[in-house]
């Protein structure tokens, strides 16, 4: 695994969790399709007033992003800085 | 590829062949949907109906194109999406150079730590912001009337083109200043020593430097502006300001949805992004290769 192989892998799971679209576009992001992104969107804004509920979620989905995106920045700030 | 070539030279390797197979298959794969969706938007409704859409078509048209043109006002849903985006990429392409000629010509104690900023804001998934965005676009108040007609950022257009130049200039932001790391501040330097201002050094001498990269950049944010599904369907709420993308969000019913139309609809707003990729092929590569990778 070289280190862009790495870098693939986090940006494809940054990029999985942004998912939304598909699975809204799909069936609203009901049964079976409860995505966190999709969760937060039904939650807090677009039927249901869970406002607090849909920040607790987008606060959980905060913290998981963080890993990956964390993991990322030091990679590429690493390879920006030596060079 | 392998197996056109008439006399193959070296033994073909089984690790070879098996690549292409691989390579051929996820072409395949790739492919399905969206020949199944160009299929589809063929056939009329009444035949779908009675054989089912996995079944052989007695009659192909392009009158789901024609209708969907007239009923969902497709070319009124173009001009909407033209309005968002064209002051959007030039907006982001001009506050995210300025940030990049800042962050690379100048030497400031907090280059890294704003950099990465604005990278980890873009790569967040939208969705961790909307509630309090959702909430601040309802209370801001906007008073300029041409701007915005009923005084808010909510459902506006407006409030969609700062969305999208505040989430695309932490990328824009990024793949600029590498760019510009290759421009030696010697240049930046002797201009100052020549009297120029700052921001005379930065119209007259860094953009015209850097315009391969600002040209690769308008061609990614405009197919990034036009792709957005989220930001028009949670910031507005009446369906004659969305754009295309969202806007064929509408020809879904509650009880029946005729999916030849909207087949026919979403290749019709496929249309733009891929005209303006195969005009500027090379910026576009160009441009991907300048990123690196996308957030």
């Amino acid at each position: 695994m070289g280190p862009i192989n790495v870098i693939i892998v986090v940006v494809t799971i940054i990029e999985s969790l942004r998912a939304f679209d598909i699975a809204y576009i799909i069936n609203r992001g009901k049964n079976g399709l409860e995505l966190l992104s999709t969760l937060i969107t039904n939650n807090s804004i677009s039927e249901a007033s869970l406002v607090g509920f849909g920040s607790a979620i987008a606060v959980v989905l905060l913290v998981i992003s963080l890993v990956p995106i964390v993991l990322y920045l030091s990679r590429v700030m690493r390879d920006m800085t030596t060079t | 590829m392998i197996v056109a070539r008439p006399a193959p030279r070296a033994r073909v390797r089984p690790g070879r062949l098996a690549l292409h197979a691989f390579l051929v298959v996820m072409v395949a794969l790739w492919l399905f949907p969206l020949l199944w969706a160009i299929y589809t938007a063929l056939r009329p409704l009444s035949d779908t109906v009675k054989n089912g859409y996995f079944s052989i078509a007695s009659s192909l048209s392009l009158g789901n194109f024609t209708s969907v043109w007239d009923q969902a006002q497709l070319p009124y849903y173009y001009l909407n999406t033209l309005i968002i985006v064209v002051p959007g990429v030039l907006l982001t392409l001009l506050v995210s150079s300025m940030l990049a000629f800042a962050l690379t010509q100048f030497s400031w104690r907090f280059n890294l730590i704003v950099l990465m900023l604005f990278t980890a804001g873009n790569l967040l998934p939208p969705q961790v912001i909307i509630i309090p965005l959702y909430w601040l676009y309802l209370n801001i108040p906007v008073p300029i009337g041409w701007l915005s007609d009923n005084g808010l950022l909510y459902d506006q257009y407006i409030g969609i083109i700062l969305i999208h130049v505040v989430f695309q200039t932490g990328f824009a932001t990024f793949v600029l200043s590498n760019y510009m790391r290759t421009i030696t501040r010697e240049i930046t330097e002797s201009a100052l020593v020549d009297g120029a201002h700052v921001l005379r050094i930065w119209w007259s001498v860094i953009l015209p430097l850097c315009r391969p990269a600002l040209a690769a950049m308008a061609t990614l944010l405009f197919t990034f502006m036009y792709n957005d599904f989220f930001w028009a369907l949670i910031l507005m709420k009446s369906g004659d300001k969305r754009p295309i993308t969202s806007a064929l969000n509408n020809l879904q019913g509650a009880f029946f949805t005729n999916y030849n139309l909207v087949a026919a609809g979403a290749l019709l707003a496929a249309i733009p992004p891929i005209l303006v990729y195969i005009a500027l092929q090379k910026h576009f590569v160009r441009g991907l290769a300048l990123g690196a990778t996308k957030g």
